[in-house]
């Protein structure tokens, strides 16, 4: 039911001009309708054969509700094109109306007969995402930073999305965007190390040496000399954490805990022996996050390190990964 | 530094080219003992005689043409328009001959003069003693166009028109005549084609013409009280422009209002800020906005008269607006 008037919501069939099954113009006159201000002829709008009336004559028809399909001539398949529930656009002054039609050409009758009125003209935009008002600035960061502006207005910044905005969401993405990558290593050689070591009367932890062989493997994949400071972050309590200043030498004799005054180069997190397999702290942060998890013998150990790419870029945390695996596969080479 | 006037300024200058040059002359209308209903000229019959110091009929088109040809074969005329609004009588001595004969003679031949004359509302002279015009003359090739702001561009502008080898014109508001500024006692010149950032600032870039430099300076006060800070530019002169200067306080503010007291509709405000949307329009985070002369001509009444100029107040709710990140009209 076509809107004919400004203030009308409803409209009624005085009668139909055209039965089922019958060749219609587009300018024909398919029905005569009448409204509380005046009774109009409306033009069918599409030309094709009227396929169904769906409203008898004397019924009153809400605005928008479809009343009838033409089954367009360009469609020799049983596709159909919607009919006068398209709203009008009147033409000059005259009184005559006209329909737009929908072309229907690829919708399928069952669908349609669920579909509902399309919308009023010039609204019916169909699919195509509405274009969210962004100044010219703010839009230029979105896409250099590959900001989708629609997640800005989900998240509560209103139209329009100015720079600032999409500075904000820009610095989060970049801070919070963690990147991981994983490997796992037989744990058969760092095992035989920590025996060795027992059986000589050298008190060495497990996670000791695993901060001694992060420590060296984060110089070599960065390429630094110096000290590395590592924190061991326990499962168990926070007063166990613990954080290693490891100079720049092999071995293992000269490493001691320190007290926590800096932040540290790595974090670690030793889930050996416990039941987790994985931790991902829930505080955003830039440093280096590497969870050990295997079974209590610590025979296989899966390597997880989380990292941002802005600070750590892909090659330097393959690297370091790759040199600690190795480390721990044959900790031999961490004492040449 | 002492203090004078810009009517005082436009003198001076006038005064040293003339004697630094005898082919410097001056005609116009009661140039000469009566020195001009501005009384800007007073003094200069009496020192450079009347010889050089010309009072013609009342005649634009007859006087410029005059100029012109006096140019054409090796004078360096200075003509004064009494009103800019008189701009219209000599469209074809300025826009036809002036700008073009450099041009058409094959670079034979110069025209060096300039043309005086005034803009500006409020002086309660109505409709056809109060336009501000200079869009035109900025339009057409060949001419160049100035617009001081100050006493100070007053006189190094006119006195770098007066030695430039083609027709330059200058537009004075005639509400700043008597407005005094800093000018030094030695020679300077101003360079044509070279703006000023008058005052510094952060959030947004008011580009101001003539007197509206200092209703754009009056409107960054009013923000600072709201903690917004806005960068002045002057522009000097609009032809050529100096864009450089304008779209380098744009990349950094990233909002911009053009403030002119010509008409808005086409006008010199249209032409700066098509430029800065052009130009910088990736560095934009608020349209450009543009204020003007009511497009209306200009009233007797003075409350009328007066609502038709961009205001401070006016210049600064614009600019608050921007600042805010408001919706404009999305089209």
């Amino acid at each position: 039911m076509p809107q004919l008037g400004m203030a009308q919501d409803s409209g009624t069939i005085l009668s139909w001009m055209k039965s089922a099954g019958d060749k219609v113009e587009a300018d024909d006159v398919l029905m005569e309708v009448e409204t509380d201000k005046a009774t109009m002829e409306v033009e069918a709008g599409a030309s094709g054969i009227v396929a169904v009336l769906r409203v008898e004559a004397g019924t009153e028809v809400a605005v928008g509700e479809t009343v009838a399909f033409i089954e367009t001539e360009s469609n020799s398949s049983a596709a159909e094109s919607q009919e006068p529930a398209a709203p009008l656009e009147k033409i000059g002054g005259s009184t005559s109306s006209k329909t737009r039609v929908e072309d229907a050409a690829t919708t399928k009758p069952a669908q349609h007969s669920q579909k509902t009125a399309p919308l009023p003209s010039g609204q019916d935009k169909s699919n195509a995402p509405r274009r969210i008002l962004a100044s010219p600035k703010a839009r230029y960061l979105a896409k250099t930073m590959d900001i989708d502006l629609r997640r800005l207005v989900r998240s509560g910044f209103s139209e329009p999305i100015h720079f600032e905005a999409v500075q904000s969401a820009a610095d989060q993405t970049s801070v919070s965007a963690q990147a991981m990558l994983s490997t796992e290593v037989s744990g058969l050689g760092l095992n035989a190390l920590l025996e060795l070591a027992e059986k000589n009367g050298v008190e060495i932890e497990r996670p000791t040496a695993l901060a001694a062989f992060a420590a060296a493997s984060y110089r070599y994949a960065k390429q630094i000399a110096g000290a590395v400071s590592v924190e061991l972050v326990s499962v168990v309590s926070e007063e166990m954490n613990r954080q290693f200043e490891i100079p720049d030498s092999a071995g293992l004799a000269s490493i001691a805990s320190k007290s926590a005054d800096k932040l540290p180069d790595i974090f670690i997190c030793d889930l050996i022996g416990t039941r987790f397999d994985d931790f991902s702290p829930g505080r955003e942060s830039d440093i280096p996050m590497l969870t050990v998890s295997g079974p209590p013998s610590g025979d296989a150990l899966k390597l997880l390190l989380r990292f941002v790419e802005r600070d750590t870029p892909l090659p330097v945390a393959a690297a370091f990964l790759e040199n600690l695996a190795m480390r721990l596969e044959n900790p031999i080479y961490h004492m040449l | 530094m002492r203090e004078i006037s810009l009517s005082k300024a436009v003198n001076e200058a006038i005064a040293e080219e003339m004697r630094r040059d005898p082919k410097v002359i001056l005609l116009g209308e009661d140039v000469a003992e009566a020195g001009t209903p501005f009384k800007i000229l007073s003094g200069l019959v009496e020192e450079f005689g009347p010889d050089r110091v010309i009072d013609t009929p009342i005649s634009e088109p007859g006087f410029t043409g005059i100029a012109v040809g006096a140019a054409m074969t090796g004078l360096r005329p200075i003509v004064d328009l009494m009103f800019g609004d008189f701009l219209f009588l000599i469209m074809d001595q300025l826009c036809n001959q002036a700008a073009k004969t450099h041009y058409m003679s094959g670079g034979k031949l110069n025209v060096p003069m300039v043309l005086r004359t005034n803009m500006g509302a409020t002086r309660r002279s109505a409709a056809q003693h109060s336009q501000s015009l200079h869009a035109l003359v900025a339009h057409i090739p060949g001419l160049k166009v100035c617009m001081p702001a100050t006493a100070y561009e007053a006189k190094g502008l006119l006195k770098s028109a007066i030695r430039d080898d083609n027709p330059v014109v200058i537009f004075e508001d005639k509400m700043t005549y008597q407005e005094k500024a800093h000018v030094p006692d030695t020679e300077y010149l101003l360079p044509l084609g070279e703006a000023t950032v008058v005052r510094e600032g952060s959030d947004i870039t008011l580009v101001g013409t003539s007197s509206m430099v200092q209703a754009a300076i009056a409107a960054a006060e009013l923000l600072s009280n709201d903690g917004i800070s806005a960068e002045v530019i002057d522009p000097r002169t609009i032809s050529p422009l100096d864009e450089e200067t304008i779209f380098a306080s744009v990349r950094k503010t990233s909002r911009a209002i053009v403030i002119d007291e010509g008409h808005r509709n086409y006008g010199v405000t249209a032409e700066i800020a098509a430029r800065i949307s052009e130009y910088a329009f990736y560095y934009l985070d608020a349209p450009v906005q543009r204020l003007g002369a009511m497009d209306v001509p200009i009233p007797f009444s003075p409350v009328l008269e007066d609502l038709t100029v961009p205001t401070p107040e006016l210049i600064a709710e614009c600019a608050r607006k921007a600042v805010k990140g408001e919706l404009f009209r999305a089209a």
